[in-house]
């Protein structure tokens, strides 16, 4: 058979035999991330692909790609390119505008043609996560017109379960309302401050292992309290319960 | 017994399920009740599953249950020497029941608190042969099956298990705190083992003991009545890290409990492909893949035994040191009693639990026979699922659920298997595990774990005995082609896509790009597989046909040749069974296991000897000739 797999070779997949969870970031790196908010991101992005090394689920299942947005909208990390002992560089900030729109399409062409190499090889997968990071607002030509397209496109995808979004503004100025029509299912958009990022991408490490590890039901990752079901009760309390029902 | 006596005197036969002799408990109460069947002259039918349950206890090696075990095989002595014992040739227990429930004039008699039990009751039939209920040294006797099923009443799950409160304690643990056992003893956290999504475990001052100690909010109701249950059930199996002791903190709140320490890596882990498997367990043949389904099976069978299903069976939650030597972990979540198993992944759940809570049911063994299909195939076929496919539906999901099995008996849809290997592990199976294959997972028939142990060693016999002529499927992965390795063709000229050109990605900077480059060679050197001896070729010059493999390299841990495997004494069912009984169902018990891996002195035959020698020889001549031509 070919060794074209929707734009990739065989050995882009690993012969792992895990089910796959594609995520596809969509980074803002445009001149107000410049200085501590990049530095920021950073250190986040870094702590994230180590924990994601760490933990034995993740490791072989989290299959990553990094698109960039600044100016021009760049692949910064391919997909089937991460491995234990990769290390991932480190972004830097542009001194230019901020084509969100742009980067989403191209996130989700990307995501597209890694769901068909996995179909053509036979692996299988959890439908892609698109995790969009921005300060700002779409800019640029015809900027609006391609955010508009990537909504409806981002839109349509979540809406058949074959996408689930998170949509992160940093800061205050990010555009909060266009961060909102991205995702029907979230309540709003996920909102930081740049001092934030760390505990941002602990979170997003934690559910992609609760993801690969306990596939059930995805009504988790639409909320980001982490704290326990139940409620906490006296120890008194809780040995009654477990006597009254023997 | 007199009892037991006279009742029995009024049946023709007795059926005996495994169930009933373990939870006889007393070995003299056995002895008394076997010595009451010789004498009365009785007919004993047993099935497979006899057997297999036999030889999961032999393998648990549980320090109590080493005298139940022991009349167990003196029971099944002399009931041969009598010529009283009939095998049945079906491997399921439901076929087995089924066989004798019309018989009026037999008697079954079965442990209460087995799965077997259960099963018995889900047959729901209209059973005319009568019941001795044995239950924890107690036996009950009943006319007929539904009159047994009526005062012997079913479980329903505990409302105690949709309860998610928790102790309202702050507590958290590290190494070098001590925790207390219900007895007071002191336990000493020594070094983290691991960190999960439920709790810690570290290792403790207790020799070959490890403790989980829970994250807040991880003792529920349901945890610890369960924790507590089982820890009174008293398992202790050698290969099951069943909770032994439970913990305390110094002011007496819960925290998680003690178990016996698991040896190896984690299934999921080793397998997972051929890099995986290669890498884990470079000596490999297929035999000791098929010898670890078998051990993982034994679990499950002596699980089974003891009336506990587990419920959220994968691969992760087990952990496997060699072939002979796997040991289940994670067991906290089981199903036992009237406490269900609260979890379970979608890969090895049956479609029609999926949207149900788990804390609000009770599974029924075929739920679990279920997850023992896909146990037992991703573990043949080193991870794969077995409804991973090519250009297949949207999800893993849709295709479990339409039952969209890509192998087939006839090799039909060969293109639908996932590129990697795998449509050759298929071509390597016996036929009746392919039947067994198709009929569940395309037709979703249910096999229980017995039945599958049973096929698995039939299998396992083939290879040891070397009676498979294809020597390629004596390997791992056999005809093995590392398609990874195959270069990237780049495409050149005609109309780019966008996908390609976003394929062939912009780089940021000339300076990742460069950093990318390097990490890919370095990645490509990774996945180069280490030189496999599964592909030694064959040596020539065998006259009968009967080509020896290779033997396999001793394993690189010390241990495996300098302490004998305490396994090593689990076959040696001393008296091998004989007798009446039919000669399909019961061989003479293997004399060894794996003879490739003691057998060292005939590592290398003297053929191969010779080969390595002219081989040498080429060589000196080959660097001669270097030196003469400079």
């Amino acid at each position: 058979m070919s060794n074209d797999i929707g734009g990739f070779s065989k050995s882009d997949f690993g012969s792992s035999t895990r089910r796959r969870l594609p995520i596809c970031f969509c980074l803002d790196i445009s001149g107000s991330m410049a200085g501590y908010p990049i530095e920021q991101l950073n250190d986040g992005l870094q702590s994230f692909f180590s924990s994601i090394r760490e933990n034995e689920e993740t490791r072989s299942s989290a299959d990553i790609a990094i698109i960039t947005f600044g100016g021009s909208v760049d692949i910064f990390l391919p997909f089937g390119k991460t491995s234990k002992e990769q290390t991932i560089p480190r972004l830097q900030a542009t001194t230019s505008l901020t084509p969100i729109g742009e980067g989403i399409l191209t996130a989700l062409e990307l995501l597209d043609a890694r769901k068909i190499g996995y179909k053509q090889m036979g692996i299988k997968y959890y439908q892609p996560w698109l995790v969009v990071i921005t300060d700002g607002a779409p800019q640029g030509a015809n900027a609006v017109e391609n955010m508009n397209k990537a909504i409806e496109a981002v839109r349509e995808l979540e809406d058949n379960d074959k996408l689930v979004v998170f949509n992160i503004g940093v800061g205050n100025s990010a555009d909060f309302p266009m961060l909102q029509k991205l995702s029907g299912k979230r309540d709003k958009p996920i909102s930081i401050s740049t001092a934030q990022f760390g505990k941002l991408f602990a979170f997003l490490g934690s559910s992609s292992s609760s993801v690969v590890s306990n596939s059930m039901g995805s009504d988790a990752l639409y909320n980001l309290n982490q704290e326990p079901e139940g409620t906490s009760i006296a120890m008194e309390d809780f040995f009654r319960t477990i006597e009254e029902s023997q | 017994m007199a009892n037991f006596a006279d009742v029995l005197q009024g049946f023709s036969s007795l059926v005996i399920d495994y169930s009933a002799l373990i939870e006889l408990v007393d070995p003299v109460v056995q002895n008394s009740l076997i010595t009451t069947i010789i004498n009365q002259n009785k007919t004993v039918f047993i099935s497979k599953s006899f057997k297999a349950f036999h030889e999961s206890v032999i393998r648990a090696q549980s320090p109590n249950e080493a005298e139940v075990v022991a009349a167990t095989k003196d029971s099944i002595h002399r009931l041969v020497e009598a010529k009283l014992l009939r095998a049945s040739k079906s491997a399921s227990t439901v076929d087995f029941f089924l066989e004798h429930l019309k018989n009026e004039d037999e008697c079954l008699l079965i442990g209460r608190n087995s799965t077997s039990f259960m099963r018995l009751r889900n047959i729901n039939a209209n059973g005319l042969c009568s019941v001795f209920v044995v239950d924890d040294g107690n036996i009950r006797f009943y006319p007929d099956v539904n009159a047994c099923m009526e005062k012997e009443t079913a479980y329903s799950v505990n409302p105690i298990a949709g309860n998610a409160d928790y102790i309202a304690v702050d507590i958290y643990f590290s190494v070098g705190d001590v925790l207390y056992t219900d007895e007071n003893e002191q336990v000493r956290l020594q070094s983290l083992i691991s960190t999960g999504a439920e709790g810690l475990v570290f290792n403790t001052n207790m020799d070959g003991f490890v403790a989980k100690v829970y994250h807040r909010g991880g003792i529920t109701p349901l945890r610890w009545s369960k924790l507590m249950k089982m820890r009174d059930l008293g398992i202790q199996a050698q290969n099951i890290c069943w909770p032994y002791k439970l913990l305390f903190s110094n002011s007496k709140v819960p925290v998680g409990y003690l178990m016996r320490k698991a040896e190896g890596v984690t299934i999921s882990r080793a397998f997972d492909g051929p890099d995986a498997m290669n890498s884990y367990f470079p000596s490999w043949m297929r035999l000791h893949v098929v010898d670890s389904a078998l051990s993982f099976l034994h679990i499950m069978d002596y699980l089974h035994l003891h009336g506990v299903l587990v419920g959220d069976i994968q691969l992760k939650n087990a952990m496997i040191d060699d072939e002979e030597h796997v040991y289940l972990i994670d067991i906290d979540s089981v199903q036992y009693q009237d406490l269900p198993c609260p979890v379970g992944t979608e890969e090895f759940t049956r479609p029609e639990l999926w949207n149900k809570s788990f804390v609000s049911f009770l599974r029924r063994p075929q739920d679990e026979d279920y997850s023992i299909s896909i146990l037992v195939f991703s573990m043949l076929f080193c991870g794969q699922h077995p409804y991973a496919q090519r250009n297949g539906l949207e999800t893993l999901r849709d295709e479990m659920e339409a039952r969209s099995f890509p192998y087939t008996v006839d090799d039909s849809q060969v293109d639908r298997i996932p590129i990697g290997g795998y449509d050759k592990i298929w071509d390597a199976l016996t036929p009746t595990l392919k039947d067994m294959f198709v009929r569940a997972f395309s037709k979703g028939e249910l096999f229980d774990s017995v039945e599958w142990t049973v096929a698995l060693t039939a299998y396992r016999d083939l290879l040891e005995k070397h009676e498979i002529e294809d020597e390629e499927y004596y390997n791992v992965f056999p005809y093995f082609v590392d398609e990874a390795e195959e270069p990237v063709k780049k495409k050149s000229g005609g109309k780019v896509s966008v996908r390609e050109a976003v394929m062939n990605s912009n780089w940021n900077t000339a300076d990742n790009a460069d950093l990318f480059e390097k990490q890919m060679g370095a990645k490509e050197e990774e996945h180069r597989p280490q030189p496999r001896i599964q592909n030694t070729p064959k040596m020539s010059g065998s006259t009968s046909g009967y080509v020896p493999k290779p033997k396999p390299a001793p394993r690189p841990t010390p241990s495996a040749s300098d302490n004998p495997s305490p396994f090593a004494a689990r076959t040696p069912v001393d008296k091998p069974y004989g007798g009446n009984i039919a000669p399909s169902s019961y061989s003479s018990p293997r004399p060894t296991q794996v003879p490739q891996k003691s057998d060292s002195s005939s590592v290398f035959s003297k053929s191969k000897m010779a080969a390595l020698l002219l081989i040498l020889l080429g060589i000196a001549l080959i660097i001669f000739i270097f030196y003469l031509t400079n």
